[in-house]
């Protein structure tokens, strides 16, 4: 390789009549070589005898002519021009380093942000052959795509498909948010604890450090941690045989430690900080004895195809074989490649939360946009400061130069300033780097920074030769006798080019106002949008254990007692999270299955619709004199009574069935309650029903407290619950805080656009700024005329003015339709959403408007304030 | 005589090509030079001084057969011309006149 590339670059070089024997030369030599050394080295020899054979003597005539002394001299000379103009204009300069520094720093991160988003799943081995298992089918008519499926599907599908080579399964304990991991007096909470089958790693290829691949989850109760949490737990001591407790909703339970993953620098979709052996606890026990094919669907199921299977073709195959084991097979399933997961997903319930693919094709063309400014100001300004240089490039072709010299000496101008804005860029990047790492949760190492050289300098290169093209081309076609005739050196062409790239700019900037304006706007709509409950001075204090649940009651009424709380109330979900419970629901006991209508169920405890605040609209709520009644009662939302086709009054009262096992059970609808939102904005109200069955499902109590003085509540909460179970440490969360977490993603994407918006901004306004004053300066002698002839400061102002507010009127009109458009789609996204107004269409106007005007105004005012008899003396 | 003026690495050429009479090529001469010398030679430096030779008439070339090591490529062989003698010859009747003028006193200087 190394030795074909001399060789090519020897035969360029290498005098027509010298190559042969030469090149035996060097043939000769690197057998000589190649005797003693390895292939490598000796291909390294025989470079360096090339890179030595680069002598007068040797190489072509035709190429002395970029080596002769005269042409260094040239390139000394416009280095030396380059510099001194450099200097000269310090302004110009500090503005154009400034701009495309800007430019290559947004690309430097966004590039760093793209390749890590991008780096999900691609660590597995025949990553290609990796597939998960998803579920398709219609829910209430509409279509849906889970990521799990039901737990006996892979034994069915590993049997009779062929073309899956191996198959494992993971489960994460359902509606667990938090598992708190013990040892000794240690105890970490983890959010990404999972139950795996024995062949989960041989799957998921994560280097092993302590521990035996093909054994680690064999057993049952048996743990792998990752290094991580290892090294938390542990430290640099190997776990393996020690006992880890793991407590959470489900209880507490011992596990032996197995092994230990290395986890870092590897990012999955599924991101484990431990595994668990499938078939330990309570739960793994159930999950280990399920074996349906239909429904059930809570479990990921990854597989690994042969190579050279149609994954599509063989996905669809699926259904037709759970239908000939059960009468009725409902959904699809499909596959899905393990390394889209990440960035494409569609599903409900994803294992962790997903990249979305939509904001990495935003934050290119962000990018690319911004450098694409920051280039277009360098070309205006270069193109505006021709009629500086013209004299001087008339003096080069008067002494004979030739146009693509020109073109050499502005290209490499170009490139000197791209090479300042580079070192600069440099800096600045290892300056933002933290900002950016505790911003994205991302980190971006020194090394790699460094690493990152070459492409800062491809990024370089580029925008040198994108910046520097248009006024290279520019300024070497100008007309020697135009230029030094003293003729204006300006042709109409090149104002209008000029032209549509401010136009250009003024389009990107709208856009961006637009976007950052939407975003915002729908963010503190989401905040004040009234939720159908009381969500602020509401306390979540998680239950952790059996132990506690049963205690329920004793719970309530010490909390209770505290002066401050006002009411205490059990649930299974708090309104900040995913409803996981659901149930068909029919009103008639023999109902088809396509008239029921699938409901969220929350089990709850008595209080809880009270202590939440939500309206009940028709009969009432649970109640501790119902005493028998209460197992078969329920309380519907507005949404569920719609589903059904009935009015609020003539649903309560009524009966509903729903389908188990041994047949339709009736329910009593006793009450109505509004719809209110138990998800985020992001979906929409779907029917909902409070049950009242408090004994096991009860997760957490909400506790609502007085918003004065409530660090005293908290802290007799404290006392009351380390008395009553003093092993268990209290943990409570603010109910709106969790609610607000729910739009962290949405906040981030808004932080990021606000902050593009100011840096395009910023570029568009230097950029006009830099414009403004090289066509005031232009145009200094019609400003003088006009005075003499009697304009005021106004008239000269406004007719200035005039030109910059034209071209804001073009990007208007071109930018806001486009504006609207894209937002609108980015506001589908949410169920609940405002609705874009024609203030945001006009506001974004003004912003640019007043902000460029402001910008001009100082250079205009000077212009117009100009001595007509300094500038016209001269004429 | 500035005329036969050569530089130190010239003149090591010059006199391998004239040891090597009839078998004076580019690999070889590096070769010989190197075992001699115990220095190392770059290609590049001895074909640009070989260059130079011919170029001032010091040497002729001729194209020779071409061998399996060199991938069939023609071997290049020097000679030296009676001008290359010349000027051999001249630099060093200017060393030896330079040494048969070095006072005893200084020539008997020694290591030990």
């Amino acid at each position: 390789m190394i030795k074909r590339f001399a060789d090519i670059l020897f035969k360029w070089y290498c005098r027509k009549d010298y190559y042969l024997d030469i090149r035996g030369d060097l043939e000769e030599n690197y057998l000589k070589h190649r005797k003693k050394h390895s292939k490598w080295l000796s291909d390294l020899f025989f470079l360096k005898e090339v890179l030595f054979l680069f002598r007068p003597s040797i190489i072509q005539p035709g190429l002395h002519f970029f080596f002769s002394t005269n042409q260094s001299a040239m390139l000394k000379s416009y280095f030396k021009i380059a510099i001194r103009n450099l200097q000269r204009q310090k302004a110009y300069t500090a503005v154009n380093v400034l701009g495309l520094t800007v430019g290559i720093v947004s690309i430097f991160f966004i590039q760093n942000f793209i390749e890590s988003e991008l780096s999900y799943d691609k660590h597995h081995k025949d990553g290609d052959r990796l597939y998960r298992v998803a579920t398709y089918g219609t829910q209430n008519g509409e279509d849906f795509e889970m990521a799990t499926c039901p737990p006996g599907l892979k034994g069915r599908i590993l049997s009779e498909m062929p073309e899956i080579e191996t198959s494992t399964r993971i489960v994460n304990y359902l509606g667990v948010s938090k598992n708190i991991l013990r040892y000794d007096d240690k105890a970490i909470s983890e959010t990404k604890g999972y139950l795996a089958d024995p062949n989960f790693f041989d799957l998921f290829d994560y280097p092993i450090i302590y521990g035996n691949r093909q054994t680690m989850l064999d057993q049952p109760q048996s743990l792998t941690l990752s290094k991580t949490l290892a090294d938390k737990l542990f430290k640099d001591v190997d776990p393996v045989g020690l006992t880890v407790t793991i407590v959470n909703d489900y209880g507490k339970s011992d596990y032996a430690i197995t092994g230990v993953y290395d986890n870092e620098g590897i990012s999955s979709h599924l991101n484990p900080a431990f595994i668990a052996a499938m078939n330990s606890g309570e739960f793994g026990k159930y999950v280990h004895r399920n074996d349906q094919i239909v429904g059930n669907n809570f479990l990921f199921t990854y597989v690994k195809l042969l190579s050279g299977t149609d994954a599509e073709a063989s996905g669809k195959k699926i259904q037709g074989l759970i239908a000939q084991h059960v009468e009725k097979a409902d959904n699809a399933h499909g596959f899905v490649p393990i390394e889209d997961i990440y960035l494409y997903s569609g599903s409900q319930n994803e294992a962790g939360i997903g990249g979305d693919v939509r904001y990495i094709y935003i934050l290119i063309s962000i990018a690319l946009l911004i450098l694409f400014i920051a280039c277009i100001n360098f070309a205006n300004m270069a193109t505006a400061q021709a009629s500086k240089r013209a004299k001087e490039i008339g003096v080069r072709k008067t002494f004979g130069a030739q146009k693509r010299m020109i073109i050499t000496q502005f290209l490499g101008e170009s490139l000197v300033i791209t090479l300042l804005a580079l070192v600069v860029s440099t800096g600045m990047i290892f300056l933002i780097a933290p900002y950016y790492s505790s911003f994205t949760g991302k980190e971006v190492l020194s090394v790699t920074i460094l690493e990152k050289v070459g492409v800062l300098l491809m990024i370089g290169l580029i925008t040198s030769l994108l910046a520097g093209s248009y006024p290279s081309f520019y300024l070497s076609s100008l007309k020697l006798r135009n230029i030094l005739g003293g003729q204006s050196s300006h042709s109409a062409g090149t104002f209008i080019v000029r032209k549509v790239l401010v136009v250009f700019q003024f389009v990107v900037g709208i856009l961006l106002i637009v976007g950052s304006m939407t975003i915002a706007n729908q963010l503190s709509f989401i905040q004040s949008k009234s939720l159908g409950f009381k969500s602020d001075d509401q306390l979540v204090v998680p239950l952790q254990s059996e132990e506690v649940i049963s205690q329920l009651k004793k719970v309530k009424t010490t909390f209770s007692d505290i002066p401050g709380v006002q009411r205490v109330a059990g649930t299974s979900y708090t309104p900040a999270q995913f409803v996981l419970s659901d149930n068909f629901y029919n009103l008639s006991p023999t109902g088809e299955r396509s008239e029921s209508v699938l409901i969220r169920q929350n089990d709850v405890d008595f209080g809880l619709i009270e202590t939440l605040g939500i309206e009940v609209v028709a009969g009432r709520v649970f109640d501790e004199d119902m005493a028998g009644e209460l197992e078969k009662s329920l309380v519907l939302n507005e949404a569920a009574v719609r589903a059904f086709g009935l009015t609020n009054e003539e649903i309560v009262n009524r009966e509903i069935y729903t389908e188990q096992r041994y047949g339709a059970i009736p329910y009593k609808v006793i009450g109505v309650v509004s719809d209110f939102h138990s998800e985020s904005l992001h979906r929409p109200i779907e029917p909902y029903l409070f049950a009242m069955r408090p004994q096991n499902n009860v997760k957490s109590v909400i506790v609502s407290i007085d918003g004065q003085g409530y660090q005293n509540t908290i802290s007799a909460l404290e006392d009351r619950w380390d008395s009553l179970f003093p092993t268990l440490p209290f943990e409570f969360y603010f109910l709106d805080q969790q609610l607000k977490a729910q739009y962290e993603a949405d906040q981030k994407f808004g932080q990021i656009i606000n902050l593009f918006t100011a840096v395009a901004l910023v570029l568009c306004l230097i950029g006009i700024f830099g414009l403004t004053s090289f066509t005031v300066q232009q145009s200094l002698k019609e400003i003088s005329i006009r005075k003499v002839l009697g304009a005021s400061i106004g008239n000269i102002y406004s007719s200035l003015a005039f030109k910059f507010l034209l071209l804001v009127g073009i990007a208007s009109i071109i930018s806001i339709p486009i504006g609207i458009t894209v937002m609108n789609r980015w506001l589908d996204l949410f169920a609940f959403h405002i609705e874009l107004g024609i203030a945001s269409a006009i506001i974004p106007v003004l912003i640019i408007v007043f902000s460029s005007l402001t910008v001009i105004s100082y250079k205009l005012f000077f212009a117009a304030r100009v001595n007509p008899t300094v500038i016209l003396r001269g004429e | 005589m500035k005329k036969f003026q050569l530089g130190e690495f010239e003149e090591i050429v010059l006199l391998t090509v004239a040891v090597l009479d009839q078998e004076a090529y580019g690999f070889g001469i590096k070769e010989e030079i190197e075992s001699r010398l115990e220095r190392s030679v770059s290609i590049g430096a001895l074909q640009s001084a070989l260059r130079r030779m011919e170029n001032k008439g010091y040497l002729t070339s001729q194209k020779g057969e071409g061998s399996t090591e060199r991938g069939g490529r023609p071997k290049l062989f020097f000679r030296i011309t009676a001008h290359g003698m010349r000027a051999l010859d001249h630099n060093r009747n200017v060393r030896l006149d330079l040494w048969n003028s070095i006072p005893a006193s200084v020539s008997k200087l020694s290591y030990d």
